[in-house]
Protein backbone atom coordinates (compact mmCIF):
# COMPACT_ATOMS: atom_id res chain seq x y z
CA UNK A 1 0.00 0.00 0.00
CA UNK A 2 3.10 1.89 -0.20
CA UNK A 3 1.76 3.78 -3.12
CA UNK A 4 -0.94 5.17 -1.55
CA UNK A 5 -0.78 9.16 -1.80
CA UNK A 6 -2.01 12.57 0.39
CA UNK A 7 -3.86 14.11 -2.23
CA UNK A 8 -5.77 12.00 -5.68
CA UNK A 9 -6.84 15.51 -7.75
CA UNK A 10 -7.82 15.94 -11.37
CA UNK A 11 -11.74 16.04 -12.99
CA UNK A 12 -11.71 12.14 -12.67
CA UNK A 13 -11.96 11.37 -16.26
CA UNK A 14 -9.62 9.21 -16.33
CA UNK A 15 -9.58 7.41 -12.75
CA UNK A 16 -11.41 4.23 -12.25
CA UNK A 17 -14.04 4.11 -9.67
CA UNK A 18 -12.87 1.23 -7.64
CA UNK A 19 -9.53 2.88 -7.73
CA UNK A 20 -10.50 5.97 -6.55
CA UNK A 21 -12.71 3.74 -4.06
CA UNK A 22 -9.60 2.01 -2.70
CA UNK A 23 -7.69 5.46 -2.57
CA UNK A 24 -10.05 7.27 -0.04
CA UNK A 25 -10.50 3.96 1.93
CA UNK A 26 -7.07 3.96 2.38
CA UNK A 27 -6.54 7.76 3.52
CA UNK A 28 -5.86 9.92 -0.03
CA UNK A 29 -8.05 12.65 0.07
CA UNK A 30 -9.91 13.21 -3.08
CA UNK A 31 -10.00 16.60 -4.58
CA UNK A 32 -12.40 16.86 -7.73
CA UNK A 33 -11.05 19.52 -9.93
CA UNK A 34 -13.49 20.45 -12.56
CA UNK A 35 -12.52 24.03 -13.93
CA UNK A 36 -11.81 23.29 -18.04
CA UNK A 37 -9.77 26.55 -18.27
CA UNK A 38 -7.02 24.15 -16.27
CA UNK A 39 -5.00 21.23 -16.89
CA UNK A 40 -5.15 18.72 -13.99
CA UNK A 41 -1.13 19.49 -13.66
CA UNK A 42 -1.99 23.15 -12.85
CA UNK A 43 -5.31 22.38 -10.20
CA UNK A 44 -2.87 20.01 -8.25
CA UNK A 45 -0.38 22.32 -8.96
CA UNK A 46 -2.57 25.34 -7.07
CA UNK A 47 -3.71 22.56 -4.44
CA UNK A 48 -0.51 21.45 -3.56
CA UNK A 49 0.56 25.02 -3.27
CA UNK A 50 -2.59 26.12 -0.98
CA UNK A 51 -1.83 23.36 1.40
CA UNK A 52 1.93 24.40 1.89
CA UNK A 53 0.57 27.96 2.33
CA UNK A 54 -1.96 26.50 4.71
CA UNK A 55 -0.15 24.73 6.58
CA UNK A 56 2.87 26.47 6.69
CA UNK A 57 5.15 24.05 5.51
CA UNK A 58 8.93 24.73 4.23
CA UNK A 59 9.26 23.27 1.25
CA UNK A 60 12.79 23.16 -0.85
CA UNK A 61 11.08 22.79 -3.92
CA UNK A 62 8.72 20.58 -5.59
CA UNK A 63 8.80 17.25 -8.49
CA UNK A 64 6.73 16.70 -11.14
CA UNK A 65 6.83 12.79 -12.39
CA UNK A 66 5.78 11.53 -15.46
CA UNK A 67 5.67 14.94 -17.03
CA UNK A 68 7.75 13.42 -20.42
CA UNK A 69 7.31 10.79 -22.99
CA UNK A 70 3.77 10.40 -24.83
CA UNK A 71 1.82 13.00 -26.25
CA UNK A 72 3.26 16.06 -27.16
CA UNK A 73 0.93 18.49 -26.01
CA UNK A 74 1.12 16.96 -22.48
CA UNK A 75 4.45 18.20 -21.98
CA UNK A 76 3.79 21.59 -24.20
CA UNK A 77 0.95 21.95 -21.39
CA UNK A 78 2.88 20.69 -18.51
CA UNK A 79 5.76 23.29 -19.84
CA UNK A 80 3.41 26.22 -19.91
CA UNK A 81 2.03 25.62 -16.41
CA UNK A 82 5.92 26.12 -15.36
CA UNK A 83 5.08 29.80 -16.70
CA UNK A 84 1.82 29.78 -15.09
CA UNK A 85 2.53 29.34 -11.60
CA UNK A 86 5.61 32.28 -12.02
CA UNK A 87 3.24 34.48 -10.17
CA UNK A 88 2.57 32.46 -6.99
CA UNK A 89 5.30 29.59 -6.19
CA UNK A 90 8.34 31.07 -5.27
CA UNK A 91 10.33 27.74 -4.94
CA UNK A 92 11.70 25.57 -7.94
CA UNK A 93 9.34 23.36 -10.04
CA UNK A 94 11.48 20.37 -11.54
CA UNK A 95 9.91 18.40 -13.77
CA UNK A 96 11.16 14.44 -14.62
CA UNK A 97 10.62 11.62 -16.82
CA UNK A 98 11.97 9.39 -19.32
CA UNK A 99 15.29 9.82 -18.19
CA UNK A 100 14.97 13.86 -18.46
CA UNK A 101 14.92 16.63 -15.82
CA UNK A 102 13.67 19.87 -16.96
CA UNK A 103 12.71 23.44 -14.90
CA UNK A 104 12.03 26.94 -15.70
CA UNK A 105 14.68 29.40 -15.28
CA UNK A 106 13.45 32.67 -14.92
CA UNK A 107 15.47 35.81 -16.16
CA UNK A 108 18.54 36.05 -12.92
CA UNK A 109 21.36 34.23 -12.43
CA UNK A 110 21.88 30.54 -12.01
CA UNK A 111 24.03 28.07 -10.32
CA UNK A 112 23.27 24.55 -11.38
CA UNK A 113 24.86 21.67 -9.33
CA UNK A 114 25.89 19.03 -12.17
CA UNK A 115 28.33 16.63 -10.13
CA UNK A 116 26.33 14.61 -8.37
CA UNK A 117 27.12 11.74 -9.96
CA UNK A 118 23.59 10.91 -11.43
CA UNK A 119 23.96 13.14 -14.61
CA UNK A 120 24.08 11.43 -17.79
CA UNK A 121 25.61 14.29 -19.31
CA UNK A 122 23.50 16.16 -21.87
CA UNK A 123 21.69 19.39 -21.39
CA UNK A 124 19.84 21.93 -23.22
CA UNK A 125 18.75 25.42 -23.34
CA UNK A 126 15.49 26.37 -25.04
CA UNK A 127 13.95 29.50 -25.20
CA UNK A 128 10.29 27.91 -25.07
CA UNK A 129 8.57 31.02 -24.11
CA UNK A 130 9.91 33.04 -27.10
CA UNK A 131 13.29 34.74 -27.99
CA UNK A 132 15.54 35.20 -25.80
CA UNK A 133 17.83 37.92 -26.22
CA UNK A 134 20.72 37.44 -24.06
CA UNK A 135 21.93 34.76 -22.53
CA UNK A 136 25.23 33.72 -21.23
CA UNK A 137 26.98 30.14 -19.50
CA UNK A 138 29.54 28.47 -17.89
CA UNK A 139 30.35 24.80 -17.14
CA UNK A 140 28.93 23.65 -20.63
CA UNK A 141 30.69 21.95 -23.64
CA UNK A 142 29.13 24.69 -25.55
CA UNK A 143 28.94 27.73 -23.57
CA UNK A 144 27.13 30.73 -24.89
CA UNK A 145 28.20 33.80 -24.39
CA UNK A 146 26.02 37.04 -24.41
CA UNK A 147 23.97 35.80 -26.46
CA UNK A 148 20.31 35.28 -28.27
CA UNK A 149 18.17 32.11 -28.85
CA UNK A 150 15.39 31.93 -30.94
CA UNK A 151 13.32 28.95 -32.61
CA UNK A 152 14.46 29.45 -36.11
CA UNK A 153 17.70 30.29 -34.79
CA UNK A 154 19.70 29.09 -32.55
CA UNK A 155 18.48 26.77 -29.41
CA UNK A 156 20.88 25.00 -26.86
CA UNK A 157 20.36 21.24 -27.52
CA UNK A 158 22.48 18.48 -27.50
CA UNK A 159 24.91 20.33 -25.53
CA UNK A 160 26.99 18.36 -22.91
CA UNK A 161 28.25 19.11 -19.18
CA UNK A 162 32.26 20.11 -19.49
CA UNK A 163 33.96 17.01 -17.99
CA UNK A 164 35.53 18.83 -14.90
CA UNK A 165 32.21 21.17 -14.33
CA UNK A 166 31.11 20.96 -10.63
CA UNK A 167 28.83 23.77 -11.42
CA UNK A 168 26.63 25.59 -14.64
CA UNK A 169 26.26 28.74 -14.44
CA UNK A 170 23.23 30.75 -16.37
CA UNK A 171 22.51 34.19 -17.13
CA UNK A 172 19.72 35.00 -18.62
CA UNK A 173 16.96 38.13 -19.22
CA UNK A 174 14.06 35.97 -20.78
CA UNK A 175 12.33 32.27 -19.27
CA UNK A 176 14.58 29.35 -20.67
CA UNK A 177 13.81 25.98 -20.38
CA UNK A 178 16.57 23.86 -18.63
CA UNK A 179 16.85 20.16 -19.88
CA UNK A 180 19.11 17.65 -18.62
CA UNK A 181 19.63 13.56 -18.69
CA UNK A 182 19.75 11.64 -15.74
CA UNK A 183 21.09 8.45 -15.20
CA UNK A 184 18.90 5.45 -15.08
CA UNK A 185 19.19 4.18 -11.44
CA UNK A 186 19.75 0.69 -11.19
CA UNK A 187 17.61 -1.06 -8.25
CA UNK A 188 19.48 -3.01 -5.78
CA UNK A 189 19.25 -6.33 -5.31
CA UNK A 190 17.33 -7.67 -2.18
CA UNK B 1 -4.05 22.07 -48.20
CA UNK B 2 -2.55 19.14 -45.91
CA UNK B 3 -2.73 16.24 -46.92
CA UNK B 4 -6.72 14.58 -48.39
CA UNK B 5 -5.77 12.22 -50.98
CA UNK B 6 -3.95 8.51 -49.79
CA UNK B 7 -0.43 8.23 -49.50
CA UNK B 8 -0.32 6.12 -52.70
CA UNK B 9 -1.33 8.99 -54.37
CA UNK B 10 1.60 11.18 -53.23
CA UNK B 11 5.20 11.50 -53.31
CA UNK B 12 7.42 11.57 -50.40
CA UNK B 13 10.77 11.12 -48.60
CA UNK B 14 10.81 9.62 -45.79
CA UNK B 15 13.41 10.75 -43.32
CA UNK B 16 14.09 8.50 -39.88
CA UNK B 17 15.05 10.01 -36.85
CA UNK B 18 17.32 8.37 -34.07
CA UNK B 19 13.95 7.91 -31.25
CA UNK B 20 12.86 4.45 -30.24
CA UNK B 21 10.13 3.29 -32.61
CA UNK B 22 9.36 -0.26 -31.19
CA UNK B 23 5.44 0.37 -30.22
CA UNK B 24 5.27 2.12 -33.50
CA UNK B 25 5.96 -0.48 -36.21
CA UNK B 26 3.16 -0.59 -37.91
CA UNK B 27 2.96 3.19 -38.87
CA UNK B 28 7.00 2.63 -39.89
CA UNK B 29 5.74 -0.02 -42.40
CA UNK B 30 3.08 2.18 -44.03
CA UNK B 31 5.53 5.13 -44.32
CA UNK B 32 8.47 2.82 -45.33
CA UNK B 33 6.59 1.35 -48.12
CA UNK B 34 4.81 4.50 -49.68
CA UNK B 35 7.87 6.78 -49.36
CA UNK B 36 9.45 7.40 -52.54
CA UNK B 37 13.29 7.63 -51.02
CA UNK B 38 14.13 6.61 -47.44
CA UNK B 39 17.11 8.52 -45.67
CA UNK B 40 18.50 7.20 -42.18
CA UNK B 41 20.16 9.17 -39.98
CA UNK B 42 23.17 7.72 -37.67
CA UNK B 43 21.58 5.52 -34.92
CA UNK B 44 18.50 4.80 -36.67
CA UNK B 45 20.00 2.43 -38.56
CA UNK B 46 21.20 0.22 -35.82
CA UNK B 47 17.06 0.32 -34.94
CA UNK B 48 16.39 -0.86 -38.09
CA UNK B 49 19.10 -3.37 -38.80
CA UNK B 50 17.70 -5.19 -35.28
CA UNK B 51 14.63 -5.68 -37.22
CA UNK B 52 15.65 -6.97 -40.40
CA UNK B 53 17.85 -9.40 -38.50
CA UNK B 54 15.01 -10.73 -36.79
CA UNK B 55 12.48 -10.76 -39.46
CA UNK B 56 15.47 -11.99 -41.63
CA UNK B 57 14.84 -9.73 -44.46
CA UNK B 58 16.12 -6.74 -46.15
CA UNK B 59 13.56 -4.64 -46.02
CA UNK B 60 14.21 -1.82 -44.46
CA UNK B 61 17.60 -1.14 -46.27
CA UNK B 62 17.36 2.61 -47.02
CA UNK B 63 18.38 5.00 -49.85
CA UNK B 64 20.73 7.26 -47.77
CA UNK B 65 22.36 6.78 -44.90
CA UNK B 66 23.79 10.02 -43.15
CA UNK B 67 24.87 11.12 -40.56
CA UNK B 68 27.88 12.22 -38.12
CA UNK B 69 28.08 8.44 -37.50
CA UNK B 70 29.08 8.72 -33.38
CA UNK B 71 25.96 6.32 -33.16
CA UNK B 72 26.07 3.79 -35.80
CA UNK B 73 27.46 0.61 -35.48
CA UNK B 74 30.76 -0.47 -37.65
CA UNK B 75 28.73 -3.43 -38.84
CA UNK B 76 25.50 -2.10 -39.45
CA UNK B 77 26.69 0.92 -41.63
CA UNK B 78 28.70 -1.45 -43.86
CA UNK B 79 25.54 -4.08 -43.99
CA UNK B 80 23.77 -1.32 -44.99
CA UNK B 81 26.45 -0.18 -47.39
CA UNK B 82 26.42 -3.86 -49.00
CA UNK B 83 22.84 -3.58 -49.33
CA UNK B 84 22.75 -0.78 -51.44
CA UNK B 85 22.65 2.21 -49.60
CA UNK B 86 24.72 5.30 -50.08
CA UNK B 87 26.84 6.81 -47.21
CA UNK B 88 27.39 10.38 -46.39
CA UNK B 89 29.05 11.21 -43.70
CA UNK B 90 27.76 14.96 -42.08
CA UNK B 91 30.66 15.51 -39.65
CA UNK B 92 29.39 19.31 -39.17
CA UNK B 93 28.73 19.98 -35.44
CA UNK B 94 27.08 23.04 -35.92
CA UNK B 95 23.99 21.55 -37.18
CA UNK B 96 21.52 18.48 -35.93
CA UNK B 97 22.06 15.00 -38.11
CA UNK B 98 18.57 15.78 -38.74
CA UNK B 99 19.03 19.11 -40.30
CA UNK B 100 22.16 17.83 -42.12
CA UNK B 101 19.95 15.00 -43.34
CA UNK B 102 17.08 17.26 -44.82
CA UNK B 103 19.36 19.61 -46.75
CA UNK B 104 21.07 16.12 -48.27
CA UNK B 105 16.99 14.76 -49.47
CA UNK B 106 16.52 18.56 -50.40
CA UNK B 107 19.68 18.39 -53.00
CA UNK B 108 18.33 14.68 -54.15
CA UNK B 109 14.78 15.78 -55.12
CA UNK B 110 15.26 19.21 -56.60
CA UNK B 111 14.70 18.07 -59.91
CA UNK B 112 11.49 16.45 -59.12
CA UNK B 113 8.48 17.17 -57.55
CA UNK B 114 7.11 15.81 -54.47
CA UNK B 115 4.32 16.78 -52.36
CA UNK B 116 6.17 16.85 -48.63
CA UNK B 117 8.66 15.56 -46.56
CA UNK B 118 7.98 13.16 -43.51
CA UNK B 119 10.46 13.45 -40.72
CA UNK B 120 9.72 9.64 -38.32
CA UNK B 121 10.68 9.02 -35.31
CA UNK B 122 10.55 12.96 -34.02
CA UNK B 123 8.99 12.20 -30.71
CA UNK B 124 9.27 10.36 -27.40
CA UNK B 125 12.79 9.99 -25.48
CA UNK B 126 15.12 12.97 -25.12
CA UNK B 127 13.40 15.93 -25.16
CA UNK B 128 16.37 18.15 -26.21
CA UNK B 129 16.07 15.87 -29.22
CA UNK B 130 12.38 16.54 -29.53
CA UNK B 131 12.74 20.26 -29.43
CA UNK B 132 15.48 19.89 -31.83
CA UNK B 133 13.22 18.46 -34.68
CA UNK B 134 11.04 21.01 -33.72
CA UNK B 135 13.30 23.53 -34.49
CA UNK B 136 14.14 21.97 -37.88
CA UNK B 137 10.70 22.90 -38.72
CA UNK B 138 10.86 26.32 -38.26
CA UNK B 139 14.33 26.37 -40.29
CA UNK B 140 12.94 23.79 -43.37
CA UNK B 141 11.34 26.56 -45.54
CA UNK B 142 15.04 27.77 -46.05
CA UNK B 143 16.32 24.15 -46.68
CA UNK B 144 13.55 22.69 -48.78
CA UNK B 145 10.38 24.19 -50.30
CA UNK B 146 7.88 21.30 -49.33
CA UNK B 147 6.21 21.28 -45.97
CA UNK B 148 7.83 18.70 -43.34
CA UNK B 149 5.83 16.99 -41.10
CA UNK B 150 7.17 15.44 -37.74
CA UNK B 151 5.58 12.14 -36.79
CA UNK B 152 6.30 9.60 -33.81
CA UNK B 153 4.86 8.29 -31.02
CA UNK B 154 1.36 9.05 -32.39
CA UNK B 155 1.80 12.62 -32.46
CA UNK B 156 1.54 14.67 -36.19
CA UNK B 157 3.12 17.85 -36.10
CA UNK B 158 3.93 20.62 -38.24
CA UNK B 159 4.51 24.46 -38.28
CA UNK B 160 2.11 26.92 -39.54
CA UNK B 161 3.80 29.71 -40.88
CA UNK B 162 2.06 33.32 -41.07
CA UNK B 163 -1.33 32.82 -43.28
CA UNK B 164 -4.51 30.75 -43.66
CA UNK B 165 -4.63 27.08 -43.32
CA UNK B 166 -6.46 24.35 -44.05
CA UNK B 167 -6.04 21.08 -42.52
CA UNK B 168 -8.19 18.19 -43.25
CA UNK B 169 -9.55 15.91 -40.33
CA UNK B 170 -12.00 13.32 -41.91
CA UNK B 171 -9.59 10.47 -42.76
CA UNK B 172 -10.73 8.28 -39.87
CA UNK B 173 -6.73 8.24 -38.92
CA UNK B 174 -6.92 11.48 -35.83
CA UNK B 175 -6.89 10.79 -32.74
CA UNK B 176 -9.15 13.20 -30.71
CA UNK B 177 -6.75 15.74 -29.19
CA UNK B 178 -5.02 18.53 -30.83
CA UNK B 179 -3.00 21.45 -30.11
CA UNK B 180 -1.57 24.88 -31.29
CA UNK B 181 1.75 26.19 -29.63
CA UNK B 182 3.50 29.91 -30.51
CA UNK B 183 6.99 28.44 -29.80
CA UNK B 184 8.20 30.84 -31.79
CA UNK B 185 7.20 33.55 -29.42
CA UNK B 186 4.08 35.55 -28.44
CA UNK B 187 1.54 35.56 -31.26
CA UNK B 188 -0.44 38.62 -31.77
CA UNK B 189 -4.07 37.22 -33.71
CA UNK B 190 -5.13 33.66 -34.28
CA UNK B 191 -8.29 32.71 -35.15
CA UNK B 192 -9.37 29.16 -36.01
CA UNK B 193 -12.62 26.78 -36.65
CA UNK B 194 -13.61 23.44 -36.37
CA UNK B 195 -12.17 22.78 -33.08
CA UNK B 196 -14.09 22.42 -29.65
CA UNK B 197 -12.35 25.52 -27.90
CA UNK B 198 -12.23 27.93 -30.71
CA UNK B 199 -9.91 30.70 -31.04
CA UNK B 200 -11.14 34.22 -32.23
CA UNK B 201 -8.28 37.08 -32.86
CA UNK B 202 -6.51 35.75 -29.56
CA UNK B 203 -3.31 36.39 -28.49
CA UNK B 204 -1.33 33.16 -27.43
CA UNK B 205 1.96 33.06 -25.85
CA UNK B 206 3.60 30.77 -23.21
CA UNK B 207 2.52 31.53 -19.55
CA UNK B 208 -0.98 33.24 -21.50
CA UNK B 209 -2.99 31.11 -23.49
CA UNK B 210 -1.75 28.17 -25.67
CA UNK B 211 -4.37 25.80 -27.27
CA UNK B 212 -3.50 22.28 -25.56
CA UNK B 213 -5.43 18.91 -25.16
CA UNK B 214 -7.52 20.65 -27.36
CA UNK B 215 -10.33 18.36 -29.80
CA UNK B 216 -12.48 18.46 -32.75
CA UNK B 217 -16.02 20.62 -33.08
CA UNK B 218 -18.57 17.52 -33.68
CA UNK B 219 -18.59 16.65 -37.31
CA UNK B 220 -15.74 19.08 -38.53
CA UNK B 221 -14.15 17.76 -41.53
CA UNK B 222 -11.61 20.16 -41.36
CA UNK B 223 -9.56 22.71 -39.49
CA UNK B 224 -9.39 26.44 -40.31
CA UNK B 225 -6.71 28.41 -39.04
CA UNK B 226 -5.66 31.69 -39.86
CA UNK B 227 -2.25 33.07 -37.85
CA UNK B 228 -0.23 36.14 -37.60
CA UNK B 229 2.97 34.69 -36.60
CA UNK B 230 4.57 30.92 -36.59
CA UNK B 231 2.36 28.16 -34.91
CA UNK B 232 3.01 24.99 -33.62
CA UNK B 233 0.00 22.45 -35.01
CA UNK B 234 0.16 18.87 -32.97
CA UNK B 235 -2.52 16.20 -33.17
CA UNK B 236 -2.36 12.78 -32.10
CA UNK B 237 -3.17 9.77 -34.32
CA UNK B 238 -5.41 7.19 -33.00
CA UNK B 239 -4.59 3.92 -31.77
Amino acid sequence: MRFVPDLLTGDFDSAKPEVLQFMKEKGAKLVETLDQNFTDFTKCLQIVHRTIEHNKLHVDCLVALGAFGGRFDHIMSIINTLFDITKTVKYPVYLIGDDNIACLLRPGNYAIEVDTGLEEGWCSLIPIGGKCKHITTTGLKYNLENQGMQFGALISTSNYLKDDAKEVTVTTDSPVLWAMGIKRLKLKEK
Amino acid sequence: MYPKTPLDAVRFPLILLNQPFSHQQKHLDVLWEQSSLQAVTDGANNSLYELMKAENTTRFVPDLVTGDFDSIREEVKSFMEEKGSKIIHTPDQDKTDFRKCLEIVADQVKNEKVDFVVAFGAFGGRLDHVLSNINTLFEAPSIIKYPLYLIGDYNISFLLMPGHHTIDISSGLEGSTCGLFPLGGKCEGITTTGLKWNLNQDQMEFGGLISSCNTYEKDATEVTVENNSPILWTMDIAK
